[in-house]
């Protein structure tokens, strides 16, 4: 994502809150971290920086501006999904936002399945999904535990 | 008050579940939003285009466009902060628990068992949504359609293409097709 650049630009290079490694080391923790992102990443750095209030400080103010664009923008085209200059140009952009998911399951595959048997769940989760035989969730839960079960098989044992 | 509660519930659930952020969240999403009938796959598409287009966390514009569409303005209000809880909830509680997690081993295990089924989920959701793109009797999207896939495709994976760009690009060829038809 294209996040960390715009935050070491103003945390490191000219508020000189943080060092650079620092940014990136909360950075990548935010990263494993569940939900967004970049909300993670203001909590990281508002404790480091403030404590409890300085993370709420910054989720909020992390989280407002998208919140306030995205409110008008969505007031804006709510009663005009039908007008003639916006479903003209939502014809050109569905195929691309289609083109986009698909271009970030070949980027996360290619970066992360690299033998066989990842590459047939992988297969295996799409079709269960595609068919609405699982949710998400299941699916989802099912990976960890595949993963938790793995490392405990194959960790080795301490000798008798 | 029942509809802000389900919206809230449900987006809490998304982001309690969507692991490693960008578009981990996009399976979740349209899977609960079109589950509750609060949006059709092709509306999803257009809020999904929207949210690219503009700056910020692409799960915090989606659960406010989602919200607002779904209930107005406390629906936008209910669903963003429902996002936002979960991990930021996780972190002031773990502290510096946190940063130790990550190198376990047991956490990275979890992480590589969780990876097939992210890209599974994505691949369904991708396939899913293509079958929004196929007219109303019709078996396959129409020829302009499949060209701009195929070119947003190629330039996002091979050019490195920002998706923004490539949106606005995509909207642009859109409103030039309506103006040539």
């Amino acid at each position: 994502m294209a996040a960390l650049p715009v935050f070491e630009a103003e945390l490191v290079n000219r508020r000189r809150w943080l060092s650079a490694p620092d940014t990136a080391e909360l950075f990548a923790i935010a990263q494993s971290g569940i939900g967004v992102i970049i909300v993670n990443f203001a909590v990281l750095a508002g404790l480091r920086l403030v404590g409890k209030r300085g993370a709420f400080v910054a989720v909020v103010a992390v989280v407002l501006p998208a919140f306030f664009v995205i409110l008008a923008l969505a007031m804006l085209v709510a009663g005009n999904w039908e007008n003639r200059w916006l479903s003209a140009a939502l014809v050109g952009l569905r195929p691309a936002v289609v083109a986009i998911i698909v271009g970030a399951a070949w980027r996360l595959g290619r970066a992360n399945l690299r033998t066989f048997w990842p590459i047939l769940a992988a297969a295996a989760c799409a079709v269960l999904l595609f068919q609405r035989v699982c949710s998400p969730v299941v699916l989802i839960l099912l990976g960890i535990a595949v993963g938790l079960i793995l490392h405990w098989l194959r960790r080795p044992r301490p000798a008798p | 008050m029942m509809i802000y509660l389900q919206l809230f519930a449900t987006f809490f659930e998304i982001s309690l579940f969507s692991i490693g952020g960008g578009y981990n969240m996009i399976p979740l999403m349209q899977h609960a939003v079109t589950a509750n009938g609060w949006l059709s796959a092709e509306r999803f598409l257009d809020i999904l285009a929207v949210s690219e287009i503009t700056p910020g966390p692409i799960a915090v514009n989606l659960a406010t466009f989602a919200g607002y569409h779904t209930a107005g303005f406390w629906g936008a209000v209910a669903a963003t902060v429902a996002v936002c809880l979960p991990g930021s909830v996780i972190l002031l509680v773990l502290g510096s628990l946190a940063f130790r997690l990550r190198d376990r081993p047991a956490f990275r295990a979890a992480m590589r068992g969780l990876m097939p089924a992210l890209v599974g989920l994505l691949t369904a959701t991708a396939l899913r949504l293509a079958t929004a793109l196929i007219p109303a009797g019709a078996h396959w999207p129409s020829l302009q359609a499949s060209v701009v896939f195929a070119v947003a495709l190629t330039l996002f994976l091979w050019k490195n293409l920002h998706p923004a760009v490539l949106m606005l690009g995509a909207a642009a060829t859109g409103v030039a097709w309506s103006l040539v038809a």
